[in-house]
């Protein structure tokens, strides 16, 4: 069949390589270009250079604000929860094994599934209100999803409970490869359990926190389905993350140009934000 | 396989994904593609339009392409802008929104319709909606009005102090005036603002629409839009809407109102759907907000909702022309199955809103009316300036100055 062998693999990688370029690598070469455009979707793109960006930084410092309040409260909330169900799961409970599929369970239903359940039950006459009403805690009623600071508190915990379980399963495999000799001779020197944690576990489950974080960081960034279903970013902008605000502004209001210019900021923050994590412990490492 | 075969395989391999994406392009002279939403009813009528227009015209093939509501004037937008337009769009008419009908306009992505036998009957009020004011690029297919939403047998307050009367009395009996939905999808506080400037606006100046378009006036500056939003706040103030009003949903709204916690609701008559689906067995009615206390500068703000357009890029531009005349030579037929009355009325004495909304046809008779302001707003970004606004007023949190003020930052007077 193949006079020229060499030139069998192309048969192969040319298709593949096309669809990746006509899939990914053209679509986001496009979207990268028209970030320096006006384009509104439906004319001849103009050339803006970087207006769109200066526009960015004069008007959009509310929506970074309110994204890095959300990542900080997410990343450390997830992870500190998740590190903390590993540790109480890792070995001594003897239901351990059903409560660790339990507190997986979250991670695998649809993001915006587990946002519109949450939505219903902090609804301004969802069940939350009703139960605390009921146990006559009247003065916490009040419209979760209606104000500001505790729309964006309870963005944070839906993500903090849907994905502390998955968070979990990444410290568990770091717990679980801390040596149980080291521990013992910490024990036997008269290291209690914080100093044991402090100085033995927690070093040794740094890659683990650096995979923890990189994720949740990456996550927190590209929030959007959850805010999505649960506010909408309001009320009035005030849960816009930089997702909604790059599709608000592209699809809502026809600006593809400069949603695409936040969007091309957004991807940039991201890596740094995962280079940093990623690299920082291997930097203290070495 | 030698190079050449390769390369064949390749060609192959690809030439699907390439039919995929440069095709398109709705075609043919006897071949008619009608965009359209999809409003969950299967023979809405757009369906049956399109069925005896089939009828009425052997030989041509119609095909009504439907996507929901919410996604629809994005996808028009997309096949517009990728050269796959269809022969006929619904969409919703005037400025507001990106995809409506002036903003394709704006864009030079509509024909001109002018020279059509039914644009002659655009009522004048309606020809800045769908045209220039000169032009026509749509057929106005509905009329709408924004008033008050209530059970039969409610009390319609008469003046504007009526309605800071009629909230104090419901709040200290445990229910509010208005429901109220301030969660960022149901877009509701800004009909109220609409409802109120109506009055306080336009009753004054029924040309601030069009001067606001001319850049001659602004909002922060203007007496009647700083009163229109100081009442927001007046009833905000009176308790007219429940304390969690900022956070309610839309759908949270109707139930309020269905459940009489609530005793009426400021809405668009296309609406009415909604509040009948939440109280199925009630007989709702509709009467106008007074926006002001004299009953004599009451007004109400109407217009169509939505139109037919035939995309400049049209692949069968003359067949759609003809659709559009035949749907207008029907248009009250067609306007009663989706529970709606026809934008051009069907000569001077016909009802302009539909039986439920009787109480503002006196005002729609003697020109009492105000346009739909939004369908003014070139920049969709407005509409959700206001409304966010109205929410931080809701929550306490912004003075009507700033509301104004944000809306003058963001104008534009063509379509960005």
């Amino acid at each position: 069949m193949a006079k020229n062998p060499q030139s069998a693999p192309w048969a192969f990688v040319v298709p593949a390589g096309a669809l990746t370029l006509l899939c990914v690598l053209g679509p986001s070469l496009f979207g990268a270009l028209s970030a320096f455009t006006d384009w509104d979707g439906l004319t001849t793109p103009r050339w803006v250079g970087l207006a769109n960006f200066g526009e960015f930084f004069g008007e959009g410092s509310g929506v970074v604000v309110q994204t890095l309040i959300l990542a900080a409260l997410y990343v450390i909330g997830v992870n500190a929860v998740g590190l903390g169900l590993a540790l109480g799961l890792a070995n001594t409970l003897r239901t351990r094994h059903v409560l660790r599929a339990l507190f997986l369970v979250p991670a695998m239903v649809s993001p915006l599934v587990v946002a519109y359940i949450w939505k219903f039950i902090l609804d301004v006459d969802g069940p939350l209100n009703e139960v605390l009403g009921n146990a006559g805690l009247d003065s916490l009623v009040r419209p979760w999803l209606g104000q500001r600071g505790t729309a964006l508190t309870a963005i944070v915990m839906v993500m903090i409970w849907q994905f502390s379980g998955y968070h979990m399963l990444i410290y568990l495999a770091g717990v679980q490869s801390v040596q149980d000799e080291l521990l013992e001779a910490a024990q036997v020197d008269g290291a209690g359990a914080w100093r044991r944690f402090r100085d033995i576990t927690l070093p040794l489950l740094r890659p683990a926190l650096a995979i923890g974080t990189a994720l949740s960081t990456i996550s927190a960034f590209m929030l959007f389905d959850q805010v999505m279903a649960l506010t909408g970013g309001g009320p009035a902008g005030g849960t816009d993350t930089l997702g909604t605000y790059v599709y608000k502004q592209a699809f809502v209001n026809g600006r593809y140009g400069y949603g695409a210019a936040v969007a091309l900021l957004l991807v940039g923050g991201v890596c740094l934000a995962a280079l940093v994590q990623v690299r920082g412990p291997r930097g203290r490492r070495a | 396989m030698n190079d050449r075969g390769g390369v064949l395989a390749c060609a192959v391999l690809l030439s699907p994904l390439l039919a995929t994406g440069c095709g398109g392009g709705s075609g043919h002279g006897d071949r008619l593609v009608i965009a359209s939403w999809d409003d969950g009813r299967r023979d809405g009528s757009i369906d049956v339009a399109a069925r005896e227009f089939r009828k009425a015209n052997p030989g041509i093939t119609v095909t009504v392409r439907k996507t929901p509501f919410d996604q629809y004037l994005q996808a028009l937008r997309r096949r517009l802008g990728s050269g796959r337009a269809p022969d006929v769009a619904m969409t919703v008419v005037g400025y507001g929104e990106a995809g409506t009908s002036r903003a394709l306009q704006d864009k030079g992505l509509l024909r001109d319709l002018t020279g059509e036998s039914w644009s002659a009957g655009v009522p004048k009020e309606y020809r800045t909606v769908v045209g220039n004011g000169t032009k026509v690029y749509g057929l106005p297919l509905d009329s709408t009005v924004i008033g008050v939403v209530a059970k039969e047998g409610t009390a319609a307050p008469k003046t504007f102090s009526d309605v800071l009367a009629r909230c104090r009395a419901a709040a200290a009996n445990g229910k509010v005036a208005f429901a109220m939905a301030g969660h960022e999808d149901s877009k509701m506080p800004h009909l109220l603002g609409f409802a109120l400037a109506a009055s306080t606006v336009y009753a004054d100046d029924p040309d601030y629409g069009e001067k606001r378009l001319r850049d001659q006036v602004d909002f922060a500056g203007s007496n009647g839009w700083r009163e229109a939003v100081r009442r927001f706040v007046q009833m905000k103030n009176a308790r007219c809407f429940s304390p969690g009003a900022a956070g309610t949903t839309r759908e949270a709204a109707a139930r309020a109102l269905a459940e009489g916690k609530a005793e009426m609701v400021v809405a668009p008559s296309v609406t009415m759907p909604l509040w009948q689906a939440a109280a199925p067995k009630a007989n709702l009615t509709m009467f106008a907000f007074p926006g002001d206390d004299d009953p004599a500068r009451v007004r109400v703000p109407a217009g169509p909702s939505s139109g037919l357009v035939v995309p400049a890029k049209a692949g069968a531009p003359a067949l759609a022309q003809r659709f559009i005349a035949h749907y207008a030579a029907n248009r009250v037929r067609y306007a009663a199955l989706d529970g709606a009355v026809p934008a051009i009325p069907d000569g001077a004495d016909a009802r302009r809103v539909p039986g439920y909304a009787a109480a503002l046809q006196p005002y729609l008779s003697a020109g009492k009316s105000s346009p739909l302001v939004d369908q003014q707003w070139p920049n969709p970004e407005l509409i959700t300036l206001f409304d966010n606004g109205m929410v931080r007023i809701l929550n306490g949190g912004s003075a009507p100055a700033d509301v104004l003020r944000s809306l003058d930052s963001a104008w534009s007077s063509k379509a960005p």
